[in-house]
């Protein structure tokens, strides 16, 4: 259901290695074996490092070739993060770089294996949070990704996607189907150089010119760098640019079309839950302001008035989705899935404006996940992770400006009467460190006598942040000499 | 002595000067990645009050290089 087209190759820049599309079928039909004789089934889920290689993209079209589904992982997850997460899914297997090791600890109960339900069977499975309490991940049909993929296809077109870079990490929608999965469907060549250095950064343009790019995607956050550390390309290759996963501003869209040389640099706009974008837009159409998401790609958006009323075509209020390319629900979380997916549309938590020509502009969020250069962290998760320390009687998590990444996590913690010697932000960090991945680890820490309540005992982090805030400048101003 | 180009690399790092290496640079420092590198060229600008160009972002590898181009600029 999901095999390249034969005109489709992909190249790692970082190993020299290139497969053409019949020889990557033939290396998936070698992984294929391996699977096979390690007892994987259709249905079975088989958890994939995420780590951006040919060989990773071997793996994942060999578990999708016996009709598996593939559990994609942060390689910045730690070994307690992995265990959770591949428990929670039942994963029968890892595949690594190295080759597949058996997850022993993993017991896959009776009849939890999945029948083959065709077409709508599950394909791809995205974590999106709960790495240190219950996993929240997002399920993918072959169904989903094959609309996305083709929706994308049918908006980019097949002529710019015949040489395209990726610099995104694979662990989420963005980088693997927006990036990698809709060029090498559309059967176009992939050119691989994830999570990109200083030094490769520093080379974007010759990479650009080397390789005839016409196609890229990334998060606004690499552009403040590229733009800077690299000259720009010289032979005009490029002719369509994507950048997502975080607000765009009107600056910075010139800043990449500057870079770039090219006017095609659009705004775009998407979620895990939707298979990655979903749509988009450039920031110089008439009325484009920063948060501008342009004309949705295939599907319906709507918006959910805050007066509780029926969805609206034109308005604003909470963002609604509708698209074939849609999850199946959250994995495992019904509970969620209800939530989230309300007769046929899903919730996004951005609140937007939908003008009378159906385009979007993004003014706010609800959900209150926290932005790192296009990661997304959920405070809630970091919350539950400090609770567990033995010093600290609470914690609330939540996100500052930040002028690299957007946003970057900080903390106001009370700690507990009895902590003995009272730990810092340097050893809760230390602690955390062997527990959760990177990202989720504040980088501001408050410590407060309690965390400020609404009057009705609620906790609003953006309250909180402010509250942080002004006690950390008046204690400044009072060190002040 | 703690020089204010090592106050604005720790700032950059979300760390503290003290904890930083005695000569750091992007290979010997942890945390100095593409994010960190991109608030320490931002803070940069901020504090000579100008962008800095391609040519000399590129001399940017260390606190040595930092403080040369800051030069006698006020920092703190």
């Amino acid at each position: 259901m999901l095999t390249l087209p034969p005109s489709a190759a992909i190249h790692d820049l970082r190993s020299g290695q290139r497969l053409d599309g019949p020889a990557f079928d033939r290396a998936v039909a070698a992984r294929l074996g391996s699977l096979e004789k390690a007892g994987v089934r259709a249905g079975d889920r088989v958890a994939v490092h995420g780590r951006g290689t040919v060989s990773f993209f071997v793996d994942l079209f060999a578990v999708w070739r016996l009709r598996a589904v593939a559990a994609c992982l942060s390689p910045s997850l730690t070994d307690d993060e992995t265990a959770r997460v591949t428990r929670f899914v039942g994963a029968r297997l890892m595949l690594r770089e190295e080759g597949p090791s058996p997850l022993r600890d993993v017991e896959v109960p009776a009849g939890a294996r999945a029948h083959d339900a065709g077409i709508d069977g599950l394909a791809l499975l995205l974590f999106t949070s709960g790495t240190t309490g219950e996993p929240k991940a997002v399920a993918l049909s072959y169904r989903a990704l094959l609309a996305r993929v083709a929706l994308n296809a049918a908006e980019i077109g097949q002529e710019t996607l015949a040489s395209s870079l990726n610099v995104l990490p694979v662990h989420f929608g963005h980088g693997l189907i927006g990036n990698c999965l809709t060029p090498l469907l559309a059967g176009g060549t992939l050119h691989l150089l994830a999570a990109p250095g200083l030094a490769e950064i520093g080379q974007l343009g010759t990479v650009v010119d080397d390789h005839a790019i016409g196609f890229m995607s990334s998060v606004p956050s690499f552009w403040t760098l590229a733009a800077r550390m690299s000259p720009p390309p010289g032979r005009a290759s490029l002719r369509r640019v994507h950048v997502g996963s975080a607000p765009l501003s009107r600056h910075q869209w010139r800043q990449v079309s500057a870079w770039t040389g090219i006017e095609a640099v659009f705004n775009a706009y998407g979620i895990t839950e939707t298979a990655n974008w979903i749509g988009g837009g450039c920031m110089d159409e008439d009325g484009a302001a920063d948060g501008y998401a342009g004309r949705i790609w295939g599907g319906q958006w709507a918006v959910a008035p805050t007066d509780g009323g029926p969805p609206r075509v034109v308005g604003e209020g909470e963002v609604l989705v509708a698209s074939p390319s849609l999850m199946s629900g959250y994995f495992g979380r019904p509970d969620l899935t209800a939530t989230a997916l309300r007769q046929g549309w899903f919730r996004t938590g951005d609140i937007g404006r939908l003008d009378a020509t159906g385009r979007l502009t993004i003014t706010g969020r609800l959900k209150e996940e926290i932005n790192l250069a296009g990661i997304k962290v959920h405070p809630e998760e970091v919350d539950m992770l400090l609770g567990r320390h033995e010093a600290v009687l609470e914690s609330c998590c939540f996100a500052e400006p930040d002028p690299a990444s957007g946003e970057r996590v900080a903390a106001a913690i009370v700690l507990a009467a009895d902590a003995g010697e009272p730990p810092d932000g340097r050893s809760l960090a230390a602690w955390m460190a062997a527990r959760i991945r990177r990202e989720c680890i504040p980088v501001r820490w408050y410590f407060v006598d309690a965390i400020p309540r609404s009057d009705r005992g609620k906790i609003n982090r953006a309250a909180v942040r402010d509250y942080c805030q002004r006690q950390h400048s008046s204690d400044r101003q009072r060190d002040t000499p | 002595m703690t020089t204010d180009a090592r106050f604005l690399l720790a700032e950059a790092l979300n760390s503290r000067a003290e904890d930083l290496p005695a000569q750091p640079d992007v290979g010997n420092t942890p945390g100095w990645d593409s994010l960190a590198h991109t608030r320490v060229i931002l803070s940069v600008e901020a504090h000579l009050g100008r962008q800095l160009t391609t040519e000399e972002i590129a001399t940017i590898g260390s606190l040595a290089d930092i403080e040369a181009i800051l030069g006698g600029a006020t920092v703190r």
